[in-house]
């Protein structure tokens, strides 16, 4: 009984939009972009500094997007982990768990450094302590350490206090950011000529350092994911998620632009000239010791007390930053060991705190680590190279997750543009990572590293230990074929099996198709278990299935090595494409009832989405059972990429003793095509003498009725499914759906897989 | 002027009014969506798409 006892985990819903927004902002602005001014200049320029806030903050804002949509439909605490579960399953999810855990631990012993190098400095100038470097060192790790040690106590303190103190801190650092940005406004006014400070505009390397840069500091854009962790704990996620995320990238992208503006004017004609080796702001900021201290430094020249300005700042800044961090790495922890990937202690809640505690202990030594061990740039670098894998596969999951699990989901918020923007995001991803390459090794050595011992620990710990979700497709029962199936390039086909009755209408079909293209074939049934059932009574509802099965089986055992399979799946499209894309399916073929669906759909809710996803040849038959002898075919056709495929059924679905199939066009005047050149085109795919197929056209404005007007002196219609996304028909049904649903014949409908679309929708 | 200027300038103007119009055309669909009864994402496009 202990065995099956989950873990309780229920946190308090306590977080406003303000709060969740503050959550993020604390965790962007300040020291990221503290470090990343004085990196940013030294490697890109002062112009070059402006295009790394900018840019990067759009590439932000396309993966805060990302975040956003699938925040808005999943909002349950553990964030990227989560996405990657619900689109992509076990291991990858427990992948991306994995790398946010060391992302944001990682971020948070950087901004422990940042905030001990920072006070540490100015002490040691104030107070004049004439500290050297090596004690200055000592002192700043050890100051990362008990700053690092005190928000982990805060954190134990509980969510609703993490989030309130962090808004506290981050509506303070925001002050004073604020502070330097108008300073950098006066001085542009007053001084103009200050302007002449952003040039050159580019490091002489040019452009191709500016990717180095960018990836370096991507980290200070990095904020967002800490909101996703909190859906458990946010009031109206749904909609307060999303806003939070795109707010407070917003904001943070408009600051940073302002302060690093302002840093660059900061830089007086007098400073310049006073640094032998500087003759540009660029050289100049690579003057100020440190690579972290150009920043403090340009603030002192801009305006009155800026160096205690600087170092309140910082100390704001970084402490809420690293406050955010710490929560979002426990988050991570604790959710893998919700879901037994880690083991269960990492999902102990303290009773007293209602904290998950474990996880905070365990991501202590995390954080406290990269404190004492690793330099501000690398720390940055790190960071930076893991929240760019995570993003990676949220933008992965984010175009998965919407294409097959759309129509299950209750969503608060589409992107705009999809899939463009997760694509673009990729692309950016891609080529920051490169850069980062450039800038640090050790970034790189790290988060491979990391990754490596995460697979280890997955496949030696995690993979069967991982407790079930509802939202999984589950085998009950599966037979392979009783002779071997032939492996590699032979074809397979399978069947999507519902009832007994359905089973003797595809069973003919089925036969041909094999007899032609060759091959193995699956037969699968999914079963239609209602939400309110539990799981276990499945096999009540198997029965039908299983007859389905066995008659399928009696007619094409005998000729074609086949296996069955039932499966349970929440959705049975999401299930049977599932299965075609494990089982690397050639063509599936699969009955419909032959009912307008209406409303939503076309064809109806497993129809219409297995035909927009299998990434391999749908066949879709309706009224085609007995054994019927199809005499004359007519293939309506358009020029659309699944025509060959129609034009090849049909021609394997005559009577092949004296069946004639006839191309059949419409021409409306709108666009020319060219029937016979077509047919032509692909006469190899015909299987009946080419004096047999004889194409036909005529002249009509309404081509439903056309078509449906020639179609009654055949035997059976097969068109080619619409090509068009599901988006663009939703006001509309396309003509060969619209031709499906009003035909009473026999008809069967194809859609053609191949090209770059299928290849893709086969991992994605 | 120096030509990386003019590139820079256009570029990052551009990646601001970019980033400024999809936080506002989110902001939008977030107000639209949750003033819907039923949102599948099939459902949410239709719905948009009809206004």
């Amino acid at each position: 009984m202990s065995e099956n006892r989950t873990v309780s985990s229920e946190l308090s819903r306590d977080l406003s939009l303000f709060h969740v927004t503050m959550m993020g902002l604390g965790m962007m602005i300040g020291a990221g972009v503290f470090v990343g001014i004085s990196l940013s200049v030294q490697g890109a320029g002062p112009g070059g500094l402006l295009l790394t806030m900018g840019l990067n903050g759009l590439l932000a804002l396309f993966s805060a997007m990302s975040f956003a949509e699938l925040a808005s439909a999943i909002p349950r605490a553990g964030g990227a982990y989560n996405f990657a579960r619900v689109a992509f399953g076990r291991g990858p999810s427990f992948l991306a768990g994995w790398m946010e855990w060391l992302a944001s631990s990682v971020a948070g012993g950087f901004y422990a450094i940042v905030f001990a190098s920072f006070t540490m400095r100015f002490l040691n100038e104030a107070f004049a302590l004439g500290l050297s470097e090596a004690w200055l060192n000592v002192c700043v790790r050890l100051l990362a350490v008990g700053a690092a040690g005190v928000f982990i106590a805060i954190n134990y303190r509980g969510s609703s206090e993490t989030g309130k103190i962090g808004a506290i801190f981050t509506v303070g650092q925001m002050l004073f950011v604020l502070a330097i940005a108008v300073a950098g406004i006066v001085v542009t006014i007053l001084h103009p000529e200050r302007l002449r400070n952003f040039t050159p505009f580019m490091h002489p390397d040019g452009w191709v350092r500016l990717l180095g840069t960018m990836g370096v500091i991507y980290v200070a854009f990095e904020g967002f994911e800490v909101i996703a962790q909190a859906g458990d704990e946010t009031v109206d996620p749904k909609r307060n998620l999303p806003k939070a995320m795109l707010y407070s990238v917003l904001v943070v992208t408009i600051t940073y632009l302002l302060v690093a503006f302002a840093s660059v004017m900061a830089i007086t004609p007098a400073a310049i000239e006073g640094e032998p080796a500087a003759g540009t702001v660029r050289q100049w900021f690579e003057q100020q010791g440190s690579e972290i201290a150009g920043f403090a430094e340009a603030i002192k020249l801009l305006m009155p007390y800026g160096g205690v300005l600087v170092t309140l700042a910082v100390l704001f800044s970084a402490t809420s930053a690293l406050n955010a961090t710490i929560y979002s790495a426990t988050r991570a922890s604790y959710a893998l060991g919700r879901d037994r990937l880690l083991p269960g202690l990492f999902a102990t809640i303290s009773h007293t705190r209602k904290t998950p505690v474990a996880a905070l202990g365990f991501t202590s030594i995390l954080v406290l680590a990269v404190a004492v061990l690793l330099s501000p740039k690398d720390a940055s670098a790190t960071a930076s190279m893991t929240f760019l894998s995570l993003f990676f596969v949220v933008n992965l999951c984010v175009i998965r997750v919407r294409r097959h699990m759309g129509d299950e989901l209750d969503y608060g918020y589409l992107m705009p543009l999809f899939p463009l923007i997760p694509i673009l995001a990729i692309i950016g991803q891609v080529a920051l990572a490169g850069g980062i390459l450039m800038e640090s090794v050790p970034a790189w050595v790290v988060a491979a590293s990391w990754i490596t011992l995460g697979v280890g620990v997955y496949l030696g710990y995690s993979r069967t230990r991982a407790a079930p979700t509802a939202e999984e497709i589950r085998v009950l029962e599966e037979r392979p074929a009783p002779v071997p199936v032939p492996t590699g390039a032979a074809h397979r086909t399978m069947v999507a099996v519902a009832n007994p009755y359905n089973a003797l209408e595809l069973v003919q079909t089925t036969h041909r198709i094999c007899g032609v293209r060759g091959g193995s074939i699956e037969l699968i049934h999914m079963v239609p278990v209602p939400d309110q059932v539990p799981l276990s009574d499945a096999s009540r509802y198997m029965l039908e299935g299983r007859e389905g099965l066995l008659e399928a089986m009696l007619s094409l055992g005998l000729q074609y090595p086949v296996s069955t399979t039932i499966r349970y799946c929440r959705s049975m499209a999401r299930g049977i494409v599932s299965a075609v894309r494990e089982k690397r399916i050639g063509t599936l073929i699969l009955g419909w009832h032959g009912r307008a669906a209406g409303g939503l759909f076309t064809l109806g809710s497993t129809v219409d989405p297995v035909i927009e996803r299998s990434p391999c040849d749908v066949v879709v038959l309706k009224n085609c059972g007995g054994n019927r002898v199809f005499r004359n075919v007519l293939v309506p056709l358009a020029g659309g990429p699944n025509g060959a495929l129609a034009l090849e059924i049909a021609t394997i679905l005559a009577d092949p003793d004296a069946g004639c199939v006839t191309p059949f066009t419409v021409m409306t005047g709108r666009h020319l095509f060219d029937i016979e050149a077509f047919v032509n085109a692909h006469a190899d795919r015909l299987r009946l003498p080419r004096q047999r197929v004889q194409s036909k056209a005529v002249g009509a404005q309404d081509v439903v009725a056309a078509i449906l007007e020639e179609a009654k002196d055949y035997d059976l219609v097969v068109i080619g499914s619409t090509h068009e996304a599901a988006v663009r028909h939703m006001r509309t049904a396309p003509i060969p759906e619209t031709v499906a649903q009003r035909c009473d014949l026999p008809l069967v409908m194809v859609r053609a897989s191949g090209g770059i679309r299928s290849w893709i929708r086969r991992y994605v | 002027m120096d030509a990386n200027v003019i590139v820079g300038t256009v570029v990052l103007a551009g990646a601001l009014v970019t980033l400024v119009g999809l936080v506002f055309w989110s902001r939008q669909r977030i107000e639209r969506i949750a003033r819907m009864e039923h949102r599948s994402a099939r459902r949410i496009l239709k719905d948009l798409d009809s206004v």
